[in-house]
């Protein structure tokens, strides 16, 4: 099954093609520039050195948030344009779950955090059944205090944290400083894993299909997971 | 002698009587910027309807984007000003925010990390403010219609 898939809920962007589990191409920048402006060029050019053409592609899929409103937007309405226009289904992969994927450790807890803005971050929890990550909890924004709390219950405490994400050294940082959670408990995965990359959005997405997942362009939508107006007020009285 | 508007260090507060005078200073802000660069790309504009807000845009822009035309992004809420070889210039409009929605949903943390950010009505999202900022106060002064002072500083508080 020969899959199409990109990420561009955040500041970098990924763009992947993959043969079931096995990866022909794949084009990942950090530039910091407008994924409205590569994402495509980048889609066209993986096809392109792979000798192959979008006709081709069985599933396309993307992240779909949480993460920067305009990034989940652009790369929904990319991957929805493209499923489209072939009649293929289209899969939408949490953002988090995608960043999951890249964790090579297999034992401890996998914590996704990416940067929410003022104190808080998109986060959920995954550990790995054999070669699968397993989600623990649903995607959520919370502050980084609170994580580290829930990182803390007996289930978790004594396990090794594996931090993914661009907001994986700033929850470091902030924990370890404030003494949260004990440095050694805490790993920061290396760099090149942080970011979302396509190969992990086109295997969870494989393993959504194999499940019997079948989301078309119409119905792939993307997920803000803003906090209510309701909890910011509760936030703001308890002065976080 | 340095002129009146011509700004060497912060903090700073003077005075103008013209709009042109308010640009004059914006556009020293400007060379301030270019000249020592470790400024905080985030310049927070406060100041009452006709104070002279966009005014002061459009003096900072006249210096990091000639040639761009300057207006008030009150429906638009964003205006990007592009100039080859340089981080594009973002002028806000918050009048009509209201709330934390608003701002994700206009895409506006996507543009911190991305060029020099100049907001209007910092007063409306004091909660989403960068912890190290320009601040920019433009108050009327009651002796004269056209006057106003300004005051200039580098915020370097930790907001939440």
């Amino acid at each position: 099954m020969l899959i199409l898939a990109l990420d561009s809920a955040s500041l970098s962007g990924s763009v992947s093609l993959c043969e079931d589990d096995r990866l022909i191409a794949s084009f990942t920048v950090n530039t910091g520039n407008t994924h409205s402006e590569t994402l495509l060029p980048m889609v066209e050019q993986v096809m392109k050195v792979s000798g192959r053409d979008v006709s081709e592609v069985d599933l396309f899929a993307c992240t779909v948030g949480p993460g920067s409103f305009t990034g989940v937007r652009i790369g929904a309405a990319t991957i929805k344009g493209l499923a489209f226009g072939q009649g293929k289904p289209c899969i939408g992969v949490s953002t988090p779950a995608a960043l999951a994927e890249a964790c090579p450790m297999r034992d401890g807890i996998i914590c996704p955090v990416m940067n929410a803005r003022r104190g808080q971050v998109y986060n959920a929890l995954f550990s790995y059944d054999g070669e699968k990550p397993v989600r623990l909890c649903a995607d959520r924004a919370l502050p980084i205090t609170e994580l580290a709390a829930r990182l803390n219950e007996p289930e978790y405490a004594v396990k090794s944290v594996y931090l993914v994400g661009d907001g994986a050294k700033m929850t470091f940082d902030a924990m370890t400083g404030a003494g949260l959670l004990p440095a050694d408990r805490l790993i920061c995965l290396p760099e090149h894993l942080r970011w979302p990359d396509g190969y992990c959005v086109a295997q969870a997405a494989r393993r959504l299909y194999e499940a019997g997942v079948r989301t078309t362009d119409a119905e792939l939508a993307p997920v803000y997971l803003r906090m209510s107006q309701a909890e910011r007020t509760k936030l703001e009285k308890e002065g976080m | 002698m340095t002129p009146l508007s011509e700004i060497s260090s912060l903090p700073r507060s003077l005075f103008t009587d013209s709009p042109e005078e308010t640009e004059a200073v914006a556009a020293s802000l400007a060379r301030l910027f270019e000249a020592d660069g470790p400024l905080p790309p985030f310049v927070a504009l406060y100041g009452d309807l006709g104070v002279g807000k966009t005014a002061f845009v459009r003096g900072f822009a006249s210096v990091y984007a000639p040639g761009r035309l300057v207006r008030s992004p009150t429906f638009a809420l964003v205006n990007e000003y592009r100039t080859a070889g340089k981080r594009p210039l973002f002028h806000f409009d918050m009048y009509r925010i209201t709330s934390d929605d608003d701002l994700y949903s206009m895409g506006y943390d996507d543009y911190l990390d991305r060029g020099i950010c100049l907001c209007e009505w910092c007063e409306n999202i004091p909660y989403a403010l960068p912890e190290k900022r320009v601040q920019v106060v433009i108050e009327k002064c009651p002796e004269a219609a056209d006057r106003r002072k300004i005051t200039l500083c580098v915020k370097e508080d930790p907001i939440c």
